[in-house]
């Protein structure tokens, strides 16, 4: 039982990739939208039907006129509810990166004419999946991301009962979202490089003991830089926005290396390190990563937990594995 | 749960609901109501956060007992009556377990049955109208679900649209699907029967001479008999017990054979004329028809007093088609029969047999007995009135020798006495008597205040028809009622029939009358016989095939025609002016390879360009910038059209550079 709905299950899935291919930017049209009457529709015709064997019985024109209108309305609702939904264009944007277990908000931009009706969106393979939010032309889909990589959501499901709920309209598109998944923080000391003994020793400074939160003094407050920087009481007496800089000696960049990490295995350091990253931006340590071969220059700021994060999130992928 | 629950989703159902049952509340009992208000009052209870919604078990216990105690009050009014309040109550109680949308779906599907159920009842125009309208705001209930986003007069726009739209093919469904045969019985609703009745007391008829109901119409296919040929025969009484005529067992037992199908055979003779009849309903089975008719379609059977009866009561306005043969005498006579038409009291009325046997001793012929009989009513005091005073114990002595006043079932009455008494076999017929004809219309109106008895007596081999009434008040005959007691005529009616003298009521009820019958004719008894004259008209003789055909071409033209409608292949999408202008730079520059990303806004693209392409970065920015003020600024036309005129030149310029 359970393997002749998975056949179908593939080759429907195989038919969908071959008719309805994956694009950024989706119209919907009479070959790509689906329609089925609903539950209401099945007993709505059982309806006229009875009607009509009352009309025809009792042989009253009026009934049977009114078992005639009512069928003909449920022909008018099949063009008009797939008149709501043909036409629609969809485009889709990136979503924000996320971390492993969270929910992706994945955005999307609907061409809407005015007397269009409401559409439900969700995606295919989500049990669970949080209602999606829907504000004039832009739509956000959630759906939870389980691993670190470029996460694509599978196809998604836009379906709309409008006018009458006699008729679900719906398609299965695939939008071509690739997601960036960051591994999920694991809560760990920091660990730093090892291999740079001959640094450390330079600085004069204990592995343990990362002195990279000596106050320097102000500068204006960048967007993008972490909130806990900002000089809030500076900002109190009026005198704008400015951010604490903590100045490190000259050479005091500090390293992360994946080798240093205590992890069992890869997953559990990627995710040690991707803690780290964050405690020391939250910091505003300069800071490198080493990834095996692959190695990111000491930098600070949110464009280095970015560039971190994201070669995190796909140290050892293929870009093309989901 | 109860999410998609709001206001004015609890304000349709109670519109929904309300306008149908109370449209029905002549046939509901009134018990329904009371649980109407409870189950409305714990909704609106529930709607407000006093009340908690009631349980499946509470659901299930208000149905059975409901049910329960609805059927013991209203079974004896029949299957009809008891399967109707069972539907009434299951659109009632929706109002306790509204929980989620399929609830409201249910109550939809539940309140087009009651619809039609109304229609069982309610066949005037107004009322078809009204039944329409109330199944459209049951769709109405179905949008509001569906299309919240939609305001009260957008959603109201929209579903007139969708009816309107849906109206050519149900129409055409209407006109050119053929009628089918009744499939199966099902029970007919019970009401009060209107009209002449079982038995005659000489009260009865009066009291339907005050009634301007509708009885039936007519119309002839070969021109309207006279208006003294008009007699509309409907029962005959052959037995006369405590001065009361009823029918003879023999005739009760031939009228529940017709019922049921059988039919006395008559050899006809002459020229056949045919006529249709629109009756209304008089939840009898008894059918009015000119001596002698036959019925064109299975169902009016004949009996062997050649009086009709359908198979089942006539419940709603339903056209017959008869055949009529002038010509035909009316002869069957058997030795049981001719001794039920003799049979009179051993004793009684003294005086009046003291007279005809004084009339028996002249030795005349019967001929010549009978008009000596309506000589006396023509010759002496009698008066024709609709108040007549009290009769005695002895009616006939009582009418012929005291009062000398009455009504037609009196004189027909004591004639269909004295014959008896003169040894010819009588009887008396009770039916309508004349009608008023529509020449422009072309349809003959009868009504309840037309209803006559006259008699029928057997001589020369054959039964013949004599009215002793036309001897007293030949106007009753020539012209109706109306003229023959211009005084007592629909005394206490207050209809619009009265005020005819006034010209322009007349016109009015004239115009009402004709477009009344059009609706009974064309919409109501729409069969296929109609659909086949009909056909017939607009295309021509057609046979059964090309019928077919004819039925397939229109309906699939008007499915083209919505279809079409609905995806208005011929509308483009009409950009506006400044975005035909970038969609020329967007052509310009995506020969170079730079197409528009999906979601790029028109300034990202161009800076886009500038980027790619700095030569003409200045030009290309310098687009954006108008583009938008061109579009979403807030500005003087005046000033819009000096931009729009920038932006066109910035085109031609960009294109220049670019070749």
């Amino acid at each position: 039982m359970l393997t002749i709905r998975k056949w179908f299950k593939q080759r429907f899935d195989k038919w969908l990739k071959k008719n309805i291919p994956p694009n950024g930017k989706i119209t919907l049209t009479r070959n790509n939208l689906f329609i089925l009457p609903t539950w209401f529709g099945a007993a709505y015709l059982v309806t006229c039907f009875t009607l009509f064997l009352l009309g025809t019985n009792y042989q009253n024109n009026l009934i049977l006129f009114l078992s005639f209108l009512l069928s003909s309305i449920f022909v008018s609702c099949l063009l008009a509810s797939h008149k709501n939904m043909s036409g629609l264009t969809l485009y889709a944007a990136n979503p924000e990166p996320q971390f492993a277990e969270q929910y992706i908000a994945f955005p999307l931009k609907i061409e809407h004419r005015p007397e269009q009706g409401q559409f439900i969106f969700a995606f295919q393979q989500d049990g669970d999946g949080l209602d999606a939010l829907i504000k004039d032309q832009q739509v956000l889909i959630y759906r939870q991301a389980l691993r670190r990589g470029y996460f694509n959501p599978g196809r998604l499901t836009i379906s709309s009962v409008f006018p009458l709920g006699l008729f679900r309209v719906w398609t299965h598109v695939d939008l071509n979202w690739q997601g960036l998944v960051y591994p999920k923080p694991i809560e760990s000391a920091v660990v730093l490089d090892s291999d740079g003994a001959d640094k450390q020793a330079d600085l004069g400074r204990s592995r343990t003991q990362a002195g990279f939160d000596e106050f320097a003094g102000l500068k204006t407050y960048q967007i993008g830089e972490s909130l806990k920087s900002v000089a809030w009481k500076q900002l109190a007496q009026g005198r704008g926005w400015h951010s604490k800089a903590f100045e490190q000696a000259q050479g005091s960049a500090v390293w992360l290396n994946l080798n240093a990490q205590t992890g069992r295995d890869l997953e559990t350091k990627l995710g040690q390190l991707t803690a780290q990253v964050l405690t020391l931006d939250e910091q505003n340590a300069l800071y490198g990563l080493r990834l095996g071969t692959h190695e990111i220059a000491p930098a600070q700021g949110a464009q280095q937990r970015l560039t971190c994060l994201a070669a995190l999130a796909t140290y050892g992928l293929n870009k093309a594995v989901m | 749960m109860d999410l998609f629950f709001k206001r004015h989703h609890l304000l349709l159902i109670l519109l929904c609901y309300l306008a149908t049952t109370l449209s029905l509340s002549n046939q509901i009992h009134w018990l329904i109501f009371v649980l109407a208000v409870a189950c409305i009052g714990w909704r609106v209870g529930i709607y407000f956060g006093r009340l908690a919604a009631p349980s499946v078990m509470v659901n299930r216990v208000a149905a059975l007992l409901g049910a329960g105690v609805l059927m013991s009050v209203v079974f004896s009014q029949g299957l009809f009556s008891a399967m109707m309040h069972l539907i009434v109550l299951g659109y009632t109680l929706k109002f306790l377990e509204l929980s989620a949308r399929r609830d409201i779906n249910v109550f939809v599907c539940t309140g087009m049955v009651l619809i039609a159920v109304f229609f069982v009842f309610e066949t005037s125009v107004m009322m078809a109208l009204w039944g329409v309208l109330l199944a459209v705001l049951h769709l109405g209930l179905a949008l509001s679900l569906y299309a919240e986003h939609l305001s009260a007069k957008a959603q109201t726009r929209y579903l007139t649209k969708l009816v309107l739209i849906s109206f050519p093919l149900a129409l055409m469904l209407f006109v050119l699907l053929p009628r089918l045969p009744p499939m199966w019985k099902l029970p007919l609703q019970n009401q009060a029967t209107t009209g002449l009745s079982e038995t005659v007391n000489p009260g009865d008829i009066a009291e339907l001479s005050r009634s301007s109901a509708l009885a039936f119409r007519a119309s002839f296919a070969q021109g309207v008999p006279p208006a003294n040929e008009r007699y509309w025969r409907v029962m005959t009484m052959d037995q006369y017990v405590q001065g009361q005529w009823s029918q003879s067992e023999s005739i009760k037992s031939a009228v529940r054979l017709a019922e049921r199908g059988s039919r006395f055979n008559v050899e006809v003779a002459g020229t056949a004329q045919s006529y249709e009849l629109i009756l209304e309903p008089s939840f009898q089975t008894w059918l009015p028809s000119l001596a002698v008719s036959n019925g064109q379609n299975n169902r009016a059977n004949l009996l062997f007093n050649y009086t009709l009866r359908n198979d089942i009561p006539i419940t709603q306005r339903s056209m017959l088609r008869f055949s009529y043969f002038p010509d035909t005498p009316i002869r069957y006579l058997d030795r049981t029969m001719r001794q039920q038409n003799l049979l009179l009291p051993e004793s009684g009325n003294e005086q009046t047999r003291a007279w005809a046997a004084q009339l028996k001793q002249e030795n005349l012929s019967p001929q010549q007995q009978i008009s000596r009989v309506l000589q006396r009513y023509a010759g002496e005091n009698f008066r024709y009135t609709l108040r007549p005073p009290p009769l005695g114990q002895e009616q006939i002595d009582g009418f012929l020798f005291g009062s000398q006043a009455g009504f037609c079932v009196h004189y027909a009455s004591s004639f269909v006495y004295i014959m008896r008494l003169l040894e010819l076999p009588a009887r008396m017929v009770t039916g309508y008597q004349g009608g008023e004809w529509d020449g422009e219309g072309g349809f003959l109106t009868v009504r309840q205040y037309d209803a006559h008895a006259w008699a029928e007596v057997y001589v020369d081999g054959r039964w013949q028809r004599f009215d002793p009434t036309a001897f007293v008040a030949p106007d009753r005959v020539e012209s109706g009622l109306e003229s023959a007691l211009p005084n007592e005529f629909l005394a206490g009616d207050l209809s619009l029939i009265k005020f005819r003298s006034n010209a322009l009521v007349n016109q009015l009820y004239l115009t009402m009358a004709k477009f009344d019958y059009v609706w009974a004719v064309w919409v109501l008894n729409y069969d296929n016989q109609k659909q086949f004259d009909l056909i017939k008209r607009w295309f021509g003789d057609i046979d059964f095939f090309a019928q077919i055909w004819l039925f397939i071409g229109v309906f699939i033209a008007i499915i083209t025609l919505m279809v079409l409608w609905s995806l208005k292949p011929w509308q483009r999408p009409t950009l506006a002016r400044e975005d035909k202008l970038f969609m020329a730079l967007h052509g310009v520059f995506s020969k170079q390879g730079l197409e528009r990303l999906p979601g790029e806004t028109v300034t990202d693209y161009c800076l886009r360009i500038s980027l790619v392409s700095p030569k003409n970065a200045d030009q290309v920015m310098n687009f954006s910038r108008l583009y938008n003020r061109v579009k979403y600024a807030d500005q003087t036309s005046m000033q819009n059209e000096k931009d729009y005129l920038k932006l066109s030149l910035l085109l031609k310029l960009i294109r220049r550079r670019t070749k």
